[in-house]
């Protein structure tokens, strides 16, 4: 076992991991926060994208003992108490939630993306969640649904302003 | 989930240490960015005995660019590499193949090291522990025969790496540390005689021995590029890649390098097509024809999407459009 | 219904979207109970064998073990379809594909389990393998089923309707042609997963299906339980499009483990056991031969199809069907004669897919029609428009036609891109192209033979000021459960927000047949509005009796019912609630929807009625790069009549991902095998599935037609709009390039070789002769 300690969802934690126990495995089964999906278990759908230092990341490909210091953040860290964030918000007011499987890392990727470009084209939009596969929606909504949000942060950062 | 074999890992601070740690366990592999070697290991392709992490080595992170060149450790991480404003306008093609692995999630996690060293690929091998021992296993592996060319003797899985024909184009040198001769040895070559040709041994590391970084010599004038062509426009490992770079000097091409990807065990300067280029006009007809000579010594079989001949004809279709959009474009 | 609506045909929140956009949507794999071990299943390396011993003793004697499974625990065999129960939990006797389930275990973590399958001894006996349809349906000495009479021949059909010679005779031009549409598969992002837990005697399985009622069932006959002691509950459900829509072995592998180790048991599958599973699009290979007048009126139509079904039976037998008796739509064929065939081979076996049966035939019949157009100089658009089938009407087939929006689905969609000013016209490597299709809104018949209901839903309100509906309707991510309440809340006249749905759980939901065959909305939609209807009188005839009102002067609205007193009385929905709890208990209320017998009388003729049909109509535009063989779909208009559109983005979203699923498996998706039977991409790096940089975002056009008898007038619309898409592209790459493409997917390098061919002017397949 090894013990890791990191920020998760912006609280300390300390756990022990096996040496090949994936974040994943560790999100899920120590943790509880089957939030983030396992969709493939390879690197190939980004059903389990997480926030790690603010980048999305392939969770079934992180060992666990890689968070070691770092900053992890699910989809359970983004919303607070019955206030979403503003693309989970734009994804359920968009109707780009069908099955939900690729939602989290969806939202989750997006949000990453309007952290650092706040006014994303759509070819960026594409690109940036080109790694998460989504079966149901064929992309139309989800790309709404992040250009809502980032009108919505921008129109709120504008209000901010004045 | 798919399950990890059992490995102790080795998580050092330096690139001393991680060498001792190489040296004291034959059975170790060294690990960055795990995209890829972990899935491998899900596949039990790999079974080591440790797990040392690079990551924790400071000498493995230096990303610098500067009028001698640019110098980049095992380490950096590709979406580092490619939105690094300098990389992206003196060595495009380098920023190019960057933004074209695998899918931006995993270029937040792979490293230059690893898709350096990336495993080459074949349908018979990149597969489960299940659907190997189905068929009997391969020659990569465990097997008698190459699934993909029974025929042959020898493994022609194909080399992957996306980074590796831009690094080879720009001239990039690769610098080894450690191995059997002690964690001090030392050793820089030219990246394209880091490989060889032969889809299991694949490149010249010693056991023990790392990459420690790349260098770039200086790109005053350079012009690259880099094309990738596979079946979707994210995700996929290339089917055929070309990179090209050369400069112009007084309405000439001069220094050309163009190097192919994913259509040998090994990446393949295509010195023909150099040849070529060499000293030319930049005519449409001479690109055409330089272009034509691109896959000369490229050996693809069919262990890939896509027929060798298709991907041999999409190799020249490659570079007459990367050297047409280079002459076009100028300079950044 | 002519008063306003309150909530249809406005955007309504999904039911459940709060808890998916935030992780907390449980799915299967997310549950945990105290105790549960993890089951995993030993596959056949082999693509077909005999097994003539199988010793677990080495795996059971393994610490942390706590039950191995063959299949001699459970040797009842079953299949969705009761004409073809050739399937066993675990293999029993025989293993047909690489990957076939031949053991389980249940052990206290996933690396002892996988251990103990190691130490699993099978003496197999190799026999000869099929994987080519063809050769499956004359080698005699190979037989994958025993009890097939000829060859490796599953299933033959044939039907003929009105005088197909005589129009064939009528014609002044017939062209025949032949397609081949192959394999893909359904991918949903969440694996399969299932839990069973056995206590007291009776098992609780949470599991991603889509068919709990037929599973429910299956259970009980598999494991020899009576069914008042299995109970189905599917948690959220990450996508299914027909993948979860039958039985599948790790629901009774599961189940077996709970029982044989007392304790509860979890199978999540690999992505890789998701592609063996399968039960996707059937590669087929197909023949048509149309006559039509000179001004390209059809006269006459007869197909052929042979259908690749894989080792096991699944829905094949109504895939066949369908393959044939969904031709006779949307254009009017006058007459019409199908000979079609499901063989069996040595693959994971194929069944239903999104647009199931008629997916392909669609394919290769709306290229077939561009091709009769282009020879005789008709534009495509007009020759559509020319042979549309209107409402109203009967098919040769004798499918009744009720509402059919089909003409407005051509020329909406064809308008949207100025096709007329367009089309032919465009520089090139750039083409339009359009298709018609059309669907059933569930299947006439259940799949077993019984006079019940298809649909039932209870609705209870009560004093909390909640409706509550009852319905066995699997949500599996297109959103029925939002369509429930959103049905409920209007016909009642409360807000969504007050409708709770509980759904998809034997134990505590009316039986609803499940989700496939587009069935939900119009079955458990109507269903779900008579239960509502009956909760709103009762409501209505309580408040009319306290303060002496009739009950036509009533109306709920805004969760409130005004009571025209004077003054008038304002009461709340709750109080109301609590007047009729007082007169007579509960206040609750049952609806069930059958649909009208509609099939005709002869044999076959029970696949393909429905109580209504969608249409639509796609267009596509596409860049060709004629270097390259890449195709690029710059757009894609979908026009779909859907009755009527309950709650528009959910609807849009339905058209949005048919028609990019149809777009993949016209481009990227092969679903194929190497030579000695292993799946050659079985992980989403290697099968296709586009991302968000292969597809343009999606043009959808609702047309909404008002079917006479769908729930608020609405119709299917999640599967129909999948089929125009495919031959869309494929005849959008004829206007842009000039080449016909029999064969489906398409790669780059079909693409140059037609490319080249056309340019060495060889000849082209498919023939047409003018009489």
């Amino acid at each position: 076992m090894n013990v890791v300690r990191f920020s998760l969802n912006g609280d300390p934690v300390e756990v022990g991991v096996r040496a090949g126990e994936t974040l994943l495995q560790a999100l899920r089964e120590r943790f509880g926060l089957t939030g983030t999906k396992q969709g493939c278990d390879l690197g190939d759908c980004g059903a389990c994208t997480v926030l790690l230092d603010g980048e999305p990341v392939l969770s079934c490909l992180v060992l666990a003992a890689d968070a070691e210091g770092h900053s992890v953040v699910t989809i359970e860290g983004l919303s607070h108490g019955e206030e979403l964030h503003p693309v989970q918000k734009a994804f359920l007011d968009e109707g780009a939630v069908q099955c939900g499987y690729c939602t989290p890392g969806m939202v989750l990727t997006a949000t990453a993306l309007l952290d650092a470009n706040p006014d994303p084209t759509d070819v960026e939009i594409r690109r940036a969640i080109s790694g998460n596969l989504c079966r149901c929606t064929g992309y139309t909504k989800i790309v709404c649904a992040v250009r809502r949000a980032a009108e919505a942060s921008g129109a709120q950062g504008r209000d901010g302003e004045s | 989930m798919m399950v990890l074999p059992d490995f102790q890992l080795v998580r050092p601070s330096s690139l001393s240490e991680a060498l001792s740690a190489l040296a004291e366990n034959p059975g170790a592999m060294p690990v960055a960015g795990g995209t890829d070697l972990l899935v491998s290991m899900k596949h039990g392709l790999f079974s080591p005995t440790h797990l040392v992490d690079l990551k924790g080595a400071p000498e493995l992170h230096h990303l610098g660019v500067g009028e001698e060149g640019a110098t980049i450790g095992a380490c950096v991480r590709l979406s580092r590499i490619k939105d690094h404003p300098l990389i992206r306008t003196r060595y495009r093609a380098l920023s190019q193949a960057a933004e074209a692995v695998a899918s931006p999630p995993l270029q937040n996690r792979g490293t230059l090291g690893g898709n350096v060293c990336l495993d080459t690929r074949c349908y018979y091998y990149n597969q489960s522990d299940f659907w190997r021992r189905s068929l009997g296993g391969c020659l990569k592996k465990d097997g008698p025969i190459c699934r993909a060319a029974p025929a042959a003797k020898r493994c022609f899985a194909n080399f992957s790496s996306d980074t590796v024909p831009a690094l080879i184009a720009l001239g990039a040198r690769v610098r080894l540390v450690g191995g059997p001769n002690g964690v001090k040895s030392e050793r820089t070559l030219p990246l394209e005689e880091f490989f060889v040709e032969d889809g299991i041994k694949r490149n010249v590391l010693l056991p023990g021995e790392l990459v420690a970084d790349l260098h770039l010599p200086p790109a005053e004038n350079l012009l690259s590029g880099y094309r990738k062509y596979r079946q979707r426009a994210s995700i996929d490992y290339p089917l055929v890649s070309v990179a090209v770079a050369f400069q112009v000097r007084e309405g000439r091409i001069r220094e050309a390098r163009v190097a192919v990807g994913a259509m040998a065990s090994s990446p393949v300067l295509a010195l023909e097509t150099m040849e070529v280029l060499e000293g030319a006009l930049p005519a449409p007809e001479l690109l055409a024809s330089a272009a034509e000579l691109v896959t000369k010594r490229t050996k693809p079989v069919g262990n890939q999407a896509g027929s060798p001949g298709h991907r041999r004809l999409m190799a020249r279709v490659m570079c007459r459009r990367l050297l047409k959009e280079l002459l076009e474009a100028g300079p950044l | 219904m002519s008063r306003e609506f309150q909530w249809i045909g406005k955007p309504t929140v999904r039911y459940d979207g709060v808890a998916r956009v935030t992780g907390q949507a449980q799915y299967t794999d997310d549950l945990r109970l105290p105790g549960m071990l993890v089951g995993k299943i030993l596959r056949s390396p082999h693509a077909h064998a005999r097994i003539r011993s199988i010793d677990t003793s080495k795996a059971e004697a393994l610490p942390g073990v706590k039950a191995v499974a063959t299949g001699q625990d459970a040797p009842v065999a079953y299949g969705i379809l009761p004409v073809s129960e050739d399937e066993y939990a675990l293999a029993v006797g025989k293993v047909r594909f690489v990957g076939d389930e031949v053991a389980a275990v249940a052990a206290v973590d996933e690396a002892t389990a996988l251990r103990a399958l190691s130490l699993i001894v099978v003496d197999y006996e190799v026999l000869p393998a099929i994987f080519d349809p063809y050769e499956a349906m004359v080698r005699e000495d190979v037989k994958i089923h025993e009890e097939t009479r000829v060859a490796n021949i599953e299933r033959k059909a044939s039907l003929s309707f009105g005088d197909v010679e005589a129009g064939f005779g009528e014609a002044d031009y017939i062209r025949e042609d032949s397609f081949f549409k192959g394999a893909a598969t359904h991918a949903p992002i969440e694996p399969h997963s299932s839990l069973a837990h056995f206590q007291d005697g009776k098992l609780t399985l949470w599991t991603a299906t889509q068919v709990p009622h037929y599973l429910h069932r299956y259970l009980s006959k598999v494991l020899e339980l009576p069914q008042d002691r299995v109970r189905v509950i599917k948690p959220a459900l990450g996508g299914g499009f027909g993948g979860k829509g039958e039985p599948l072995p790790l629901e009774f592998a599961a189940s077996i483990l709970a029982r044989k180790s007392g304790r509860p048991v979890k199978i999540t599958y690999t992505r890789e056991e998701v592609f063996l599973t399968h039960r996707g699009r059937h590669p087929m290979h197909m023949k048509f031969k149309t006559g039509v007048k000179k001004d390209g009126r059809i006269t006459a139509l007869h197909f052929e199809s042979l259908l690749d079904g894989g080792s096991y039976g699944s829905y094949g037998v109504v895939t066949l069907y369908y393959s044939g008796q969904l031709l006779t739509g949307p254009y009017v064929i006058p007459a019409y004669s199908f000979d079609a065939v499901r063989v069996h081979t040595n693959k994971p076996p194929c069944g239903a897919q999104r647009g199931h049966g008629g997916v392909q035939p669609r394919y290769g019949f709306e290229v077939h029609l561009d091709r009769i157009a282009t020879d005789l100089g008709i534009d495509p658009l007009e020759i559509r428009l020319k042979n549309a089938m209107e409402s109203g009407t009967r098919t040769v087939n004798e499918l009744r036609i009720t509402s059919c929006g089909f003409r407005e689905c051509l020329e909406r969609s064809a308008r949207k891109v100025s096709w007329e000013e367009r089309r032919g016209k465009l520089p090139k490597g750039r083409g339009l192209g359009i298709a018609g299709g059309f669907y059933i809104c569930g299947a006439g018949l259940p799949i077993y033979f019984n006079p019940l209901h298809h649909s039932n839903a209870r609705i209870e309100a009560d004093r909390s000021g909640r409706v509550t509906v009852f319905c066995g309707a699997s949500d599996i991510g297109q959103g029925s459960d939002t369509m429930l309440a959103l049905v409920a809340a209007e016909t009642i006249g409360v807000s969504p927000e007050s409708v709770k749905v509980v759904s998809a759980d034997t134990d505590t939901t009316p039986v609803d047949l499940g989700s496939y065959s587009s069935r939900v909305t119009f079955m458990a939609g109507n269903a779900c509005h008579a239960a509502a209807l009956e909760v709103r009188n009762r409501l209505l005839a309580a408040v009319a009796e306290e303060h002496g009102v009739s009950v036509e002067d009533l109306e709920i609205r805004g969760q409130a019912v005004e009571v025209p007193t004077s003054p008038p009385k304002i009461l709340s929905f709750a109080e109301a609630v609590m007047l009729a709890e007082v007169r007579g208990g509960p206040v609750c209320g049952s609806g069930g929807y059958t649909p009208p017998i509609l099939a005709g009388k002869y044999r076959g003729a029970g696949v393909g009625p429905s109580p209504a049909y969608s249409f639509g109509a796609h267009v596509a535009e596409v860049e060709v790069d004629t270097e390259t063989g890449e195709v690029r779909v710059l757009r894609l208009v979908a026009a779909h009549d859907l009755g009527r559109a309950l709650n528009p983005p959910a609807a849009e979203g339905q058209v949005e991902g048919a028609a990019v699923m149809g777009l993949g498996e016209t481009l990227y998706e092969r679903n194929e095998f190497v030579k000695t039977g292993q799946h050659e991409s079985p992980s989403l790096l290697e099968y296709k599935v586009p991302t968000a940089l292969d597809v343009p975002d999606i043009e959808p056009i609702l047309v909404e037609s008002l079917d006479p008898e769908g729930p608020f007038g609405a119709k299917e619309c999640g599967e129909g709009s999948l089929h125009p898409s495919i031959p869309a592209i494929v005849n959008a790459i004829y206007d842009a390039v000039g080449i016909w493409l029999h064969e489906a997917p398409i790669s780059p390098e079909a693409v140059l070789k037609a490319l080249a061919a056309k340019k060495a002017g060889s000849r082209e397949q498919g023939a047409g002769s003018r009489t």
